[in-house]
């Protein structure tokens, strides 16, 4: 009976609780150009902060970055929704990118990691607590370099991960690879990411 | 070939992923800025998608056309025809093939012209022809109106 009453009260949804993601995209299915607007509005910046991070280049970043909600506008009738939307624009995004890397004339500087011997840096001292930590200019500057030194595997893994907040699975469908290796990337890519800040954690006061 | 440092595995690879140390560093990723696209960069996307909804909406219309297109030019031909055919009188039986869809239409469409009460100058000769046929003819004079 609880079984036939949980069916009877979702079969009752009324259209307010479904996801607003969800009306959003029927609206964008439907032909609705302010609808796609919020869309644009809504991840712009994100796609944008990811795929200039990846391609390491500003002029490019932005022509991939609109090509993104190009392709997705004259995609969306075919949009499934089997993914969450964000994940599909940034599925899109990686594919660009990926797409401007192999050019010839753009051909990627994959940093293989260095000193893959050491071990991963536990980070005792209060200083380096996750709460401890104030991100500033010097800081962001120094882990946007580092980011930049990383390949391309990895630094995809670390920003639709920490930056983006995808879950593993939607990682591993987006890049193609299991979930075991969309870990692996990401422990190895914080891992680089310590290693190249170390140095400046060391300078800064107690 | 140097390789990477050995990687947990399982769920020691999970533990290693929420280690102080790990966390800092996805913490030092989640608290970059914010990255804001230039105006200009935003108004070209506008552009773009408006010229995107466009041929979007022209691609739909040709569709459109190439689906129903035929059948409305076909149907827009025939009521072309079958308006012709109206000031036409009947001259008997038309000479056409048996069981032409085209010809019974018209023969159809002919017998209900003829039952309508409609004033047009060409309808009513139809109809004084076909009166002419069935009634014997009556040769009015003006006196014989007068008197009526």
């Amino acid at each position: 009976m609880a079984i036939l009453t949980g069916v009877h009260r979702l079969e009752r949804k009324r259209p307010t609780e479904q996801p607003i993601e969800v009306r959003l995209v029927d609206r964008c299915r439907r032909g609705d150009t302010a609808a796609f607007g919020e869309v644009v509005d809504a991840y712009h910046a994100r796609v944008y902060g990811f795929v200039r991070r990846m391609v390491r280049d500003d002029a490019d970043a932005e022509d991939i970055a609109q090509e993104v909600f190009i392709r997705a506008f004259q995609a969306i009738e075919r949009f499934d929704g089997r993914s969450g939307l964000r994940t599909w624009l940034f599925r899109i995004a990686y594919n660009l990118c990926v797409d401007r890397s192999r050019r010839p004339d753009r051909a990627a500087i994959e940093q293989r990691l260095d000193d893959g011997e050491e071990e991963p840096i536990e980070f005792a001292d209060v200083r380096w607590s996750p709460e401890a930590v104030t991100m500033t200019a010097e800081l962001a500057e120094r882990v946007e370099e580092a980011i930049g030194r990383m390949s391309e595997k990895l630094r995809t893994v670390l920003l639709l991960h920490d930056r983006e907040d995808l879950p593993y699975e939607e990682i591993a469908q987006l890049v193609g690879v299991p979930v075991g290796t969309v870990k692996s990337r990401l422990f190895l890519a914080r891992n680089f990411l310590q290693r190249q800040l170390a140095d400046y954690l060391q300078e800064q006061p107690s | 070939m140097k390789h990477p440092a050995d990687l947990p595995a399982g769920r020691d690879l999970d533990a290693a992923l929420e280690a102080p140390s790990s966390q800092l560093a996805r913490r030092w990723v989640a608290a970059l800025p914010e990255d804001v696209p230039n105006l200009v960069a935003r108004a070209a996307l506008g552009e773009r998608l408006a010229a995107a909804a466009a041929e979007r909406r022209r691609q739909r219309v040709q569709r459109a056309w190439r689906r129903f297109g035929w059948s409305f030019a076909a149907a827009g031909a025939l009521g072309m025809a079958l308006v012709a055919g109206v000031g036409d009188p009947p001259s008997g039986p038309v000479a056409h093939s048996a069981g032409g869809f085209e010809a019974s239409l018209v023969d159809a469409h002919r017998e209900a012209v003829s039952a309508m009460d409609v004033s047009s100058a060409t309808v009513g000769e139809t109809l004084a022809a076909r009166d002419a046929a069935s009634v014997p003819a009556i040769d009015w004079t003006a006196a014989d109106l007068e008197a009526l």
